[in-house]
This record gives structure tokens, C-alpha cells and sequence, in this order.
């Protein structure tokens, strides 16, 4: 299994590298030729963003997966949610605000928190009518990260499990302090009229 | 914003095309001078003759070495300033489980792919914890250790300290550290230790352990102060073979259960001497 992991690791990684030099090279074209490619670079990330996202799965799936808790600044990763998927969704008259509250560092791990909200607000937007909003607040000893949006919100609750879900769940609960685990909520309670995902992390 | 144009970037990487394109990615964000090396040596020579302003690294520098590993011993031999900006650029995921588990971080580190706009935006964001911390670093390097400790506990209860609570925490006990008054540097690493299990507090305690002689009573030979549960998994075919075994650097092998080891090398692998304080 460890070789297994290995290849795995192995590839994405000089997939990775790969897209890297693609993206470097678009880059360079949009500079020489003043244009924007924001939507190539944009889906040459979500590929990247999937890869890691499958190796990480697999990791839960042989539970071995660890957090990375590292002190984060919580405004700076509000910051990069925002500047990976605003223009993405300006592209189609989708408007995502962020109001973030916590001028404090929180222990998480920033890329696994980073790529779950990535991926909330990908979600969120792919039903909203026009707004998404991502919002960061602490009340007793834990972080609420929020992703609303004013679509028709989840058809059931609670939502039927799939694999992202699943993994959203594992990831939360891997965030431990003092014996209290983070969470995942999913709901209609969303302050724009559509779907609501809490993460709390303590 | 910064202005990144009169700043002197370096670029490490073996991989011919992934140094053009980090090169590409740098010049995006205003870079003008763009050096190059190309292996281990190669950096570490041109770090020490003429420190750049940025330095990116790769993680995988082929021969077996890790941009960690150089990393290290750029710190332990002081030949990093507090002022440069070293910052780590990987396709691991599995990076930050190093970054997670290691005394000597770097200043930040970005996962590839990454457009120019994310480097702008982290890069901005060390300038601007550098700027903060300016005052400070350039007390610690005259060894004032109590202006240096009157700056950090004068930042430490302002309201543009506070993104930076752990970093001022954690220079406060260096600067305790340094300065010789080792119990208190215990206690501050302890105090953090209470809060959060972070590998630098931890590797802390050891050290201010190690300067009042007590290490050995405090610390069971065979325990390991890095969780022993942690895993590390590196792409085979460039897994860094453990040419050079250091104290705290996780080898990218799969399992860690690092124990503490001697913590100094008299010298470093690649013939350098520590430098003095500038």
C-alpha cells in the first residue's frame, strides 16, 4: 500500500510542477500581450486543487491523514479564497463579499482550511443567484468560517453524503484542541436566503 | 504593495524549466534582477557572498537535498538576515507537515501551481511583517537585548501586533534565550506550551533545558518531542536520501519519530563558519 501512496504522491506532484510551467507560460503571454487569462489560469488551478484533493482522500481512506496545524492569520486567508475565485465568479455576474472579524492568528492547517472553503465557495456559486459571501467570527474558544449564498438552498437536510462532503466532515474533526473537534454544518439558515456551510474549528 | 523591482531575487531549483518559470512568475510581480542556482552549493556560495533580497527555493534540489535542509543550515550558521526573505516553493502538499513539525520555518511557503497575484500577495504580506519587526531585529543584531525586549513587549499589546501574537511570543523567549537568562526563556516557551503544542516551543524548552544543564533529569533519552503518530509521504523517485542528517529536520521518509540529537554542528556540511552578528 505504502508504494501505492508512493506512485500516487509521486505523480500529482509532477503534475503539479507541470501546471506550474503552464501557468508560468500564460503568465508570461498575458504580460507580452496585455490580455487576461484569468479563466485558463483559474482552470489550471482547479486541476491542480483536484489533485491534491484526491491524494488527500485517499490519506482519510487509509486513515493517515494528519492536520498541519500551523498559526494562521485568519484576514489573509479570507484574502486568498477571495482572490482565487472573485474574478471566477464575477464571470458569471456572481458578486462574493467577505466580512472577516478575526484580526487574530488561529492554529489550523492553512491549505487544507484554504482548499475547504476553495471548494464551498465553488459550491456556493454554482447555485447563487447573484452573492456569496465568506465570513470569519469567534465566539468562546472557536472560529466559525461561513459560506452563504442566496440560491434555493440544499433540497433535503441533511444533504445526502457525498464523497466531498465526507471528507469536509474528516478534515473539520482532524482539527483538535483540548479534546473538542471542529465541525461542519450544513443548513438553510443562511442570512442571503439560500444554503449555509459553518466550519468551527476550536 | 511593494516595489519589487530594485529587490534582488534569487531563484533555486535544479529543473532548468521550473527555474524559467518561477523566473517568469517573479518578473510578473516586478522582479528586474533574477539570479539563478542551480544546486545546493551553488546557492549557499552565492547566499553567502552576496545575500539576495528574496529567495525562492524549491523543495526538491536533487542530490538527495532539500530545500529544508539548506534552510537549516542557512539559519544555524546566521547566514540568513532577519531582513531576507526566504520562501519555500513545493507541488508537495506534504510540505506543510514539515513546516508543521520543525523548529526553522521559512517565511512562508506557496504550493505550485500559483499565479503571480498569490505571490504578490504573500510576499506583501512578509514585507509587511519584516517592517513591523524592523525596529527589533535590528536591536537583536547589536545584541541591545533589553531595547529589543522593551520593542517586542511594546508591540506585543498593540493593535498592529496582534495578526503577530506568536511570532512576538516566540522572539521574546529567543531574545531570553540569547541574552542568557535561560529560566526565563524556559518559562516563556512553556507558556506558549500551554496554549499550543508548537514544535519551536517544544524544541525550546529543550534547549533552555540544555543551558541549564537539566536536560538529561527532564527529558527520558528515548522520548521524542515530535509526535511520533505524524507521517511524511514524499514522491519515490525524489525522496532526499538522508545524506546529511541534521537535528529536527524530518527526512521525508515516511514515518517520523525524530529524537532530540546533538543539537550543533561545529561545521557545516557544505565547509562554511558560522558568521557574526552584523
Amino acid at each position: 500500500m505504502q508504494r501505492l501512496l508512493d506512485i500516487l504522491a509521486s505523480g500529482v506532484h509532477d503534475a503539479k510542477n507541470q501546471l506550474f510551467i503552464a501557468e508560468s507560460m500564460i503568465a508570461a503571454s498575458e504580460a507580452a500581450h496585455g490580455i487576461s487569462m484569468g479563466e485558463a489560469r483559474y482552470a489550471i488551478e482547479a486541476a491542480a486543487n483536484r489533485l491534491s484533493r484526491t491524494l488527500t482522500a485517499y490519506h482519510l481512506l487509509r486513515d493517515d491523514a494528519t492536520a498541519a496545524i500551523t498559526p494562521s492569520i485568519v484576514s489573509d486567508l479570507c484574502d486568498e479564497v477571495m482572490l482565487a475565485q472573485k474574478k471566477h465568479l464575477a464571470t458569471r455576474s456572481i458578486t462574493l463579499s467577505v466580512a472577516c472579524s478575526v484580526l487574530d492568528e488561529w492554529p489550523l492547517d492553512r491549505d487544507l482550511i484554504t482548499d475547504m472553503l476553495n471548494n464551498a465557495v465553488q459550491n456556493a456559486g454554482r447555485y447563487a443567484r447573484q452573492s456569496v459571501r465568506l465570513s470569519a467570527t469567534t465566539d468562546d474558544g472557536w472560529l466559525s468560517l461561513i459560506v452563504e449564498d442566496d440560491g434555493p438552498g440544499f433540497a433535503t437536510l441533511p444533504p445526502d453524503c457525498g464523497t466531498g462532503l465526507m471528507v469536509a466532515e474528516r478534515l473539520a474533526s482532524l482539527h483538535t484542541r483540548r479534546e473538542r473537534h471542529g465541525s461542519l454544518t450544513l443548513t438553510n439558515d443562511s442570512a442571503l436566503g439560500g444554503a449555509r456551510f459553518e466550519l468551527r474549528l476550536p | 504593495m511593494a516595489d519589487y523591482s530594485k529587490k534582488r531575487f534569487l531563484v533555486i531549483d535544479d529543473q532548468p524549466q521550473a527555474r524559467d518559470a518561477l523566473r517568469t512568475i517573479a518578473q510578473q510581480v516586478g522582479a528586474f534582477a533574477v539570479e539563478f542556482a542551480t544546486n545546493y552549493q551553488d546557492a549557499i556560495f552565492r547566499i553567502r557572498n552576496n545575500t539576495p533580497d528574496i529567495i525562492l527555493c524549491d523543495y526538491m534540489l536533487g542530490e538527495g537535498r532539500s530545500g529544508q535542509q539548506m534552510l537549516e543550515e542557512l539559519r544555524r550558521f546566521s547566514l540568513l538576515p532577519d531582513e531576507t526573505i526566504f520562501m519555500m516553493v513545493t507541488g508537495e502538499q506534504s510540505y506543510e507537515q514539515v513546516v508543521s513539525a520543525v523548529e526553522l520555518i521559512p517565511d512562508d511557503y506557496i504550493i505550485k501551481p500559483f499565479s503571480p497575484d498569490k505571490l504578490l500577495l504573500r510576499l506583501d504580506r512578509i514585507v509587511a511583517k519584516k517592517l513591523f519587526f524592523a525596529g527589533y531585529y535590528k536591536e537583536k543584531r547589536k545584541q541591545e537585548y533589553a531595547n529589543a525586549l522593551a520593542i517586542l513587549e511594546a508591540s506585543r499589546d498593540s493593535e498592529a501586533g496582534r495578526p503577530y501574537r506568536f511570532e512576538i511570543l516566540r522572539q521574546r523567549a529567543e531574545v531570553f534565550l540569547a541574552s542568557g537568562d535561560v529560566q526565563a526563556a524556559e518559562a516563556a516557551y512553556r507558556n506558549i506550551l500551554d496554549n499550543y503544542e508548537f514544535p519551536w516551543a517544544r524544541a525550546g524548552v529543550a534547549r533552555s533545558l540544555h543551558k541549564q544543564n537539566r536536560l538529561r533529569r527532564h527529558v527520558p533519552k528515548s522520548t521524542g518531542w515530535l509526535p511520533a503518530h505524524r507521517t511524511f509521504s514524499m514522491p519515490a523517485t525524489s525522496r532526499p536520501a538522508s545524506a546529511w542528517p541534521r537535528a529536527n529536520t524530518p527526512k521525508p521518509s515516511r514515518s517520523l519519530t525524530t529524537s532530540p540529537k546533538k543539537r550543533r554542528a561545529t561545521t557545516c556540511a557544505s565547509g562554511c563558519s558560522p558568521r557574526p552578528p552584523r
